[in-house]
């Protein structure tokens, strides 16, 4: 992988081959269902839709680089799920349960940042720790379940123009995440930190306060996520456990450096939409799970091989 | 004195709970409970057992896991029926052992104390099919009776009280074929890949397909147990499908249906699990429209409260028509139909789980029923009010 080609390609749109990567599974897919691509793409979307948020959430720690990660989100899925459901049908209002979702992520990011910053746990202990704690509670509040109120439920298989509604919502928030991420010093900072802990302290920022920034959007992030999936599946426990692996695949995917410094919003989509529509070949080609898990594990080795040049030069 | 009974959450209608031994009994067990029971039945009978003696028994629960609802409600419904018990005489003392670590070390450690606590009886939910056989041994050596239910172990002196996983499965296709008449397309939505109860209740259903010509797994997906797994796997592969007229699945309606309105699908013939979730998809439906009928099945977290009383009469040596307790008793999953949906849905919140509360006389019963290799009929619902 020397070619300048392909450095140049990478470089600029680190997305490119994964989309290409797209296009070619939607095809290949058509080819093999007889179905149209439309359905294909539009499940993807519908489905990515979460997935995006999440990512989003995960890129601004991933970006902060120094091992900074959020494993707690599979339990603050489950729990804003739990707590936002709850709320908009006790309240009538589904602007409550969004901010009581969110507010379950603050919180969530606010366990993670004690024990981060204060205790000193590495992120990866720390955040799963706070995973647990979140499962636990869980259990204990998941006895007395809310209904899904219809009008929430409803919102979430909407579709605009063909559009699912829910992927216009985690268009709006991949908006405000590229905005923040690069038009706000905030945004600077944490890929600053990322490219350079030392150098970023020692020019003066507040390295500590942009990570604990980092942890609360994370959070709110996996608490949005949350009720949007509560909403379509109804709120349950262990809801949110498939979407640890993704959660970071899709940023990788997507071209951001996973050792941080380098971030790529619009990649996030090319992540989740390109994963979805993969699920989707291989159960056209009916592959058993065990060999989906296989070749899945195999198209991120790709993608981070094919990256691996790039990853050592900026080191 | 309301309890809290209740459902465990829609992801383990699958099986974190069950085991490798949980299979063999099945199949062992099979000739007593090979006829479904769909509709659940009557009154239980008067059974032919002796009188239980009032004694100055303790009886322990063991238990290395309460990680899910399941688990919560089989203690819950075991504790409710000793302390009834105790009041009323038949038990001097009970002793709830828990621990959260789910390992057999942790498991042998705790039935380890309880033998030196001279205990009576200890009801085991197992870590392991093995591990715990010498433990298990050695406390029936010491003239403890074991009864072990739901994960089974596999010690000779045990005795074992369980739902049957392959009925289970069965049971779940065989709502989904009457639903469409014998004719149609479905998607066959497995559990958790690789566990043996996963692999005992598939290989039902395909036996059971197999009788049936009109209907075409068109598409088989892994839904990991898990409402949201399934409802992701279900979303991935509806847009490489034609027509799909029902989902075999073992979460219940949440993720299947999620999926299918977000594809803009009419929605699939289903079988309901036994939960509050479930049953409250199920009650939507049927006020979208009164003439729709369904099903619910699950795995029963009473078989805690049916394990307590079997202990009772193993330490009263109860004979039942002059013969004694077999060691393997298949206890019924638990059924769910239109007509009882409405009671259930009064004492079940969502996201609870299902539970029968089984008493003394209807346990008889159901050893009775074991004996003569009949299906054991279910309690009436319970309305939480002992």
């Amino acid at each position: 992988m020397k070619r300048p080609g392909w450095r140049l390609v990478y470089g600029r749109v680190p997305w490119a081959w994964p989309l290409a990567g797209v296009v070619a599974i939607i095809l290949a897919t058509t080819a093999v269902s007889g179905r149209g691509p439309v359905p294909d793409l539009q499940s993807a979307l519908q489905q990515g839709a979460v997935v995006v948020i999440l990512g989003l959430g995960q890129l601004f720690l991933i970006t902060a680089g120094n091992g900074n990660v959020d494993l707690s989100m599979p339990g603050i899925i489950t729990l804003a799920g739990f707590a936002g459901i709850g709320t908009a049908a006790d309240t009538h209002s589904n602007f409550l349960g969004l901010l009581a979702a969110i507010g379950v992520g603050l919180g969530s990011g606010l366990v993670n940042i004690v024990l981060i910053l204060v205790v000193a746990i590495p992120p990866i202990v720390g955040t799963l720790a706070t995973g647990l704690l979140l499962d636990s509670v869980v259990l204990e509040v998941g006895a007395s379940g809310p209904n899904t109120p219809g009008s929430l439920s409803q919102f979430s298989v909407e579709r605009m123009a063909g559009i699912p509604v829910v992927a216009l919502v985690a268009l709006g928030v991949t908006l405000v995440a590229a905005l923040v991420l690069h038009k706000t010093a905030f945004g600077r900072s944490v890929a600053a930190i990322g490219q350079s802990r030392k150098a970023a302290l020692r020019s003066g920022l507040l390295v500590n306060s942009v990570v604990a920034g980092c942890y609360l959007i994370s959070g709110s992030c996996a608490g949005v996520a949350g009720l949007l999936l509560s909403a379509m599946t109804g709120a349950s426990i262990g809801i949110g456990d498939p979407y640890l692996l993704v959660s970071v695949a899709v940023v990788v995917l997507g071209g951001s450096r996973i050792r941080g410094g380098r971030s790529n919003v619009t990649g996030v989509w090319v992540g989740a939409v390109l994963l979805n529509v993969l699920l989707t070949l291989f159960y056209a080609l009916h592959l058993s799970a065990a060999y989906q898990d296989i070749a899945e594990g195999c198209v991120i080795v790709g993608v981070l091989a094919g990256a691996a040049d790039k990853l050592g030069a900026t080191q | 004195m309301p309890f809290n009974r209740g459902c465990y959450p829609k992801a383990l209608a699958a099986l974190p709970l069950t085991t490798v031994a949980l299979g063999l009994a099945s199949i062992a067990a099979g000739s007593a409970t090979a006829a479904s029971h769909i509709e659940p039945m009557g009154p239980p009978i008067q059974g032919a057992a002796t009188a239980v003696q009032k004694g100055k028994y303790t009886i322990a629960l063991s238990d290395a896991y309460v990680g899910n609802n399941w688990r919560k409600e089989m203690i819950s419904g075991w504790t409710t029926e000793a302390k009834l018990a105790e009041k009323e005489g038949y038990i001097a003392s009970y002793k709830v052992d828990i621990t959260a670590e789910n390992t057999a070390a942790a498991q042998i450690a705790q039935i380890d104390s309880l033998i030196l606590q001279h205990v009576n009886a200890i009801d085991i939910d197992a870590a392991s099919p093995t591990a715990l056989n010498p433990v298990i041994t050695k406390a029936c050596d010491a003239g403890i009776t074991v009864v072990v239910m739901d994960s089974l172990a596999s010690a000779p002196c045990e005795y074992n009280l369980t739902n049957n996983t392959a009925q289970w499965g069965s049971d779940l296709a065989q709502i989904v074929i009457n639903g469409l008449h014998g004719k149609g397309n479905i998607i066959l939505a497995q559990g958790i890949e690789g566990s043996a109860p996963n692999a005992i209740a598939v290989a039902a259903q395909h036996k059971l397909l197999a009788k049936y010509p009109g209907i075409h797994i068109v598409a088989t997906v892994d839904g990991e147990g898990s409402v949201a797994t399934t409802q992701q796997a279900i979303a991935a592969v509806l847009p490489s499908l034609g027509k799909v007229n029902g989902v075999i699945d073992q979460t219940g309606a949440a993720g299947v249906f999620a999926a299918f309105k977000a594809a803009g699908r009419p929605l699939p013939v289903v079988a309901y699990t036994a939960d509050g979730l479930s049953l409250r998809i199920w009650q939507q439906q049927l006020k979208a429209d009164p003439k729709y009928t369904a099903t619910g099945v699950g795995s029963d977290p009473g078989e805690g409260s049916a394990a307590f009383w079997e202990s009772v009469l193993l330490l009263n040596k109860a004979t039942f028509a002059g013969k004694t307790t077999p060691h393997m008793l298949v206890w019924p999953n638990l059924f769910i139909s239109d007509k009882t949906l409405d009671e259930w849905l009064k004492v079940v919140p969502a996201s609870d789980l299902c539970a029968n509360v089984w008493t003394l006389p209807e346990v008889k019963n159901g050893i009775l029923d074991n004996i003569d290799n009949k299906t054991v009929p279910p309690p009436p619902v319970p309305n939480f009010t002992v």
